[in-house]
């Protein structure tokens, strides 16, 4: 897992390079089209719901489900939990960057817990935290966990990479330390920050419904996802599946709006 | 009040930059540093400014001083316009209409507003010497203050500096003896 995003500095990467330094291609519709027919073909030859369900049908559960208060109660149970994950680990790794940058024996004390968090697998993590809290804010504590070094990694990276001759300058001229953020520190850490978040967005969703899935939180997407499994309900399991992807692509996509527009403003 | 070095003694690692260096620097005064490149001019000004910490020796007479520099590099914010640059270190106190007179004086009039990544070299060396005479001080340091202009802008650049520092206290470190000799009341080699 690339938790730095050199390649998506600006002024650093020549081309069109995601966070991972691989060239990124725009989605295009027609490729689109034709994984959906591939796939509507591939379900008509295999004609049995339970083991690949067509894509229409998929759409047609999806607005079943839609239809219904429980649907929403899930949706929004879920995503107070592992957004409120996100936004914490967000303030949690950025206060804690941020210090680390300033007192390295934060820094050093914060190393082999975050090289911990970054090895250890999901599951093990959320085994071992459904000893400690109730299932319901499960997600929102492997949200944190999962999203926290990533963050953590690239703001510290981004401090620590701040143009030393302008703090140098900002020191002799008594700039004050708001003026020396606003204007050295965010210019510099903003694209970290952004990389980071476009990672940790992804990753936050695909470990927090993980986690609901195993500690099954009554009324929340991970609990409906287990019952479509448990008993064969293969388009409900697509139609839960594409509403997490929805609600994951839509939430990464506004909260990058918000952080691209401030860091214009910058 | 005056500053005195006493007894300075510098190394980066086996390099001696310098050893029991002493001088006395009357208030008011415009003092030009000359040395071959490598003998500590830059170090010297960094000890003054307090960025870097002598291994041995002190100063006096830098207490509550504000010191304003002009470093070798422009240290400029690349994405800000010259006047928020030099904002950035004077503070909205500064009256904007003021920032753009200064910038005139030195030629730049109609380049205010472009971000100091589009400028020319010649124009950031200027801007930032702006910056260091537009911001309130009591000690003026300039490390190689005109290196990239040329001719002309340098003539310009110095009767700048001349005519607003007539009182404070001005160190100049240069290899170039003419502005030495052009900037300096006294002139100091390492």
């Amino acid at each position: 897992m690339a938790f730095m995003m050199k390649s998506s500095m600006p002024g650093k990467s020549k081309g069109n390079k995601n966070a991972g330094g691989f060239v990124k291609t725009k989605i295009k519709v027609w490729a689109v089209v034709l994984w959906l027919v591939i796939w509507e073909a591939a379900a008509r030859f295999i004609g049995q719901e339970i083991l690949l369900v067509s894509p229409v049908i998929v759409l047609l559960r999806l607005f079943q489900l839609a239809a219904s208060a429980g649907f929403w109660e899930s949706v929004f149970f879920s995503f107070v939990q592992i957004t409120g994950g996100f936004f914490c680990a967000l303030l949690a790794g950025a206060l804690l960057a941020w210090a680390g940058s300033f007192f390295p024996w934060i820094k050093e004390m914060a190393a082999p817990v975050m090289a911990a968090v970054k090895a250890t697998p999901v599951a093990s993590f959320i085994i071992l935290i459904l000893l400690w809290v109730p299932s319901r804010n499960l997600s929102f504590v492997i949200a944190f966990l999962i999203v926290l070094p990533v963050i953590y990694t690239n703001i510290l990276y981004g401090i620590e990479n701040t143009d030393k001759e302008l703090l140098e300058m900002a020191e002799v001229f008594r700039v004050p330390w708001g003026r020396r953020i606003r204007y050295i520190y965010l210019p510099e850490v903003l694209p970290y920050f952004r990389s980071a978040c476009s990672v940790a967005l992804g990753l936050c969703w695909k470990a927090g419904i993980a986690a609901e899935v195993i500690g099954m939180p009554s009324g929340s997407i991970g609990e409906r996802l287990y019952e479509a499994k448990i008993y064969l309900e293969t388009p409900d399991l697509f139609a839960w599946t594409l509403t997490i992807i929805l609600i994951s692509i839509c939430f990464e996509k506004i909260f990058l709006f918000f952080v691209d527009k401030v860091t214009e403003m910058e | 009040m005056d500053i005195v070095i006493n007894r300075l003694s510098k190394k980066y690692g086996e390099k001696q930059v310098f050893k029991d260096f002493s001088l006395r620097i009357k208030e008011g005064t415009s003092l030009s540093v000359m040395a071959p490149s490598g003998k500590g001019k830059t170090t010297l000004l960094k000890i003054l400014a307090g960025l870097e910490t002598a291994d041995e020796g002190y100063i006096e007479g830098l207490e509550n001083k504000k010191i304003n520099m002009v470093f070798q590099e422009d240290r400029l914010c690349p994405g800000l316009n010259a006047i928020d640059n030099i904002r950035l270190v004077c503070g909205k106190e500064m009256k904007e209409e003021r920032i753009y007179q200064e910038l005139e004086t030195v030629g730049l009039k109609g380049n205010e507003k472009y971000p100091i990544r589009d400028l020319s070299g010649g124009m950031k060396r200027r801007i930032a010497i702006v910056r260091a005479l537009i911001a309130p001080y009591d000690l003026l340091l300039l490390d190689e203050p005109f290196s990239g202009l040329d001719t002309d802008n340098k003539k310009k650049m110095i009767n700048y500096i001349k005519e607003k520092n007539e009182t404070k206290t001005m160190i100049l470190v240069t290899h170039d003896p003419w502005e030495a000799q052009t900037m300096g009341s006294h002139i100091f080699t390492l």
